[in-house]
């Protein structure tokens, strides 16, 4: 069985970084340079994809969404038949954490379906406060969602995301 | 040399006839110079954000699925043709889009537009 993930989230917050560090095979990016300051060279315009097999029948695509809004066009087709999505919150980022309202009712985030809330870009700070306002926002939509610090960089981050999105299907 | 994204639109529509659209877009989505044709109405930062998405991806398919590097996408409906292309606009890279009216001729469309691609390589583009 073919299963989708959708990873969304503000500009820069990790996406392309944890879909290239999860997929099984070399996974498809559409990064370009960035032609105003967004605090990063590169940045996706398209789609990221990647491929991971979790056993011998599931497998898993993993898609990366652009984090600015007016890439929205592409959030309209990643958001159809979606098995579970992770949203990635930049660490003591104001937008990015005020993005996580607006992306839990565009995607339609319910308790329904796995979802599992990282916040990246810890090494900057504790992530306490990020944690607090994510976990409002979430009281706010009747929501409860795991929210992790994660390294988007690190296979163990990755991998804890993972496994506790497939644990939260099995106990659906 | 100086010249106006509206002069090379006019320049273009006395060959191609019945352009609807012409935009000048970073391959991030934003947009540089757009012209439309009488009566035709498009959302320019629609138009630059879906330009950017699908050239991003186009390039992608040439690369990790042809082993080739991305020249055009042409997208064909029954009421035109839109069309993008790679350029370069002042060094950075850039992408040229096309809406055509009805029964286009992609030869030339394809052809008409690379010289203009060409052209903006080296151009400077005012305001006007």
């Amino acid at each position: 069985m073919h299963k989708k993930v959708a990873f969304i989230g503000s500009v820069g917050s990790g996406k392309t970084t944890i879909i290239k560090n999860l997929s099984s095979d070399e996974a498809l990016d559409t990064d370009v340079e960035s032609s105003v300051d967004i605090g990063k060279h590169l940045t996706t315009v398209g789609i990221d994809y990647g491929h991971l097999k979790v056993d011998d029948t599931t497998s898993l695509g993993l898609y990366g969404v652009p984090g600015q809004r007016k890439f929205s066009f592409v959030w309209d087709f990643v958001k159809e038949g979606l098995w579970a999505a992770v949203i990635l919150v930049k660490n003591k980022d104001t937008e990015s954490i005020a993005e996580l309202d607006y992306l839990i009712d565009f995607f339609d985030i319910s308790q329904d379906i796995p979802c599992v809330i990282g916040v990246t870009h810890v090494d900057q700070g504790a992530g306490g406060f990020t944690v607090k306002k994510i976990k409002e926002t979430l009281k706010k939509k009747n929501l409860n969602l795991p929210v992790y610090t994660i390294d988007a960089r690190l296979n163990t981050s990755a991998e804890l995301i993972m496994r506790t999105l497939i644990a939260i299907d099995e106990s659906n | 040399m100086e010249a106006s994204f509206k002069k090379l639109y006019e320049k273009l529509n006395t060959k191609l006839k019945s352009i609807k659209s012409l935009s000048l877009t970073t391959s991030d989505g934003f947009t540089l110079f757009s012209e439309n044709g009488n009566g035709f109405e498009v959302e320019t930062d629609k138009l630059s954000a879906v330009s950017s998405s699908l050239t991003a991806l186009s390039n992608a398919a040439a690369k990790q699925l042809m082993k080739s590097t991305f020249e055009s996408t042409f997208i064909e409906t029954s009421k035109g043709l839109m069309c993008m292309i790679q350029t370069k606009y002042q060094g950075k890279n850039c992408i040229l889009s096309l809406i055509s009216g009805a029964n286009p001729n992609i030869g030339q469309i394809r052809f008409y537009l690379n010289e203009l691609a060409n052209i903006l390589e080296t151009v400077s583009l005012s305001a006007e």
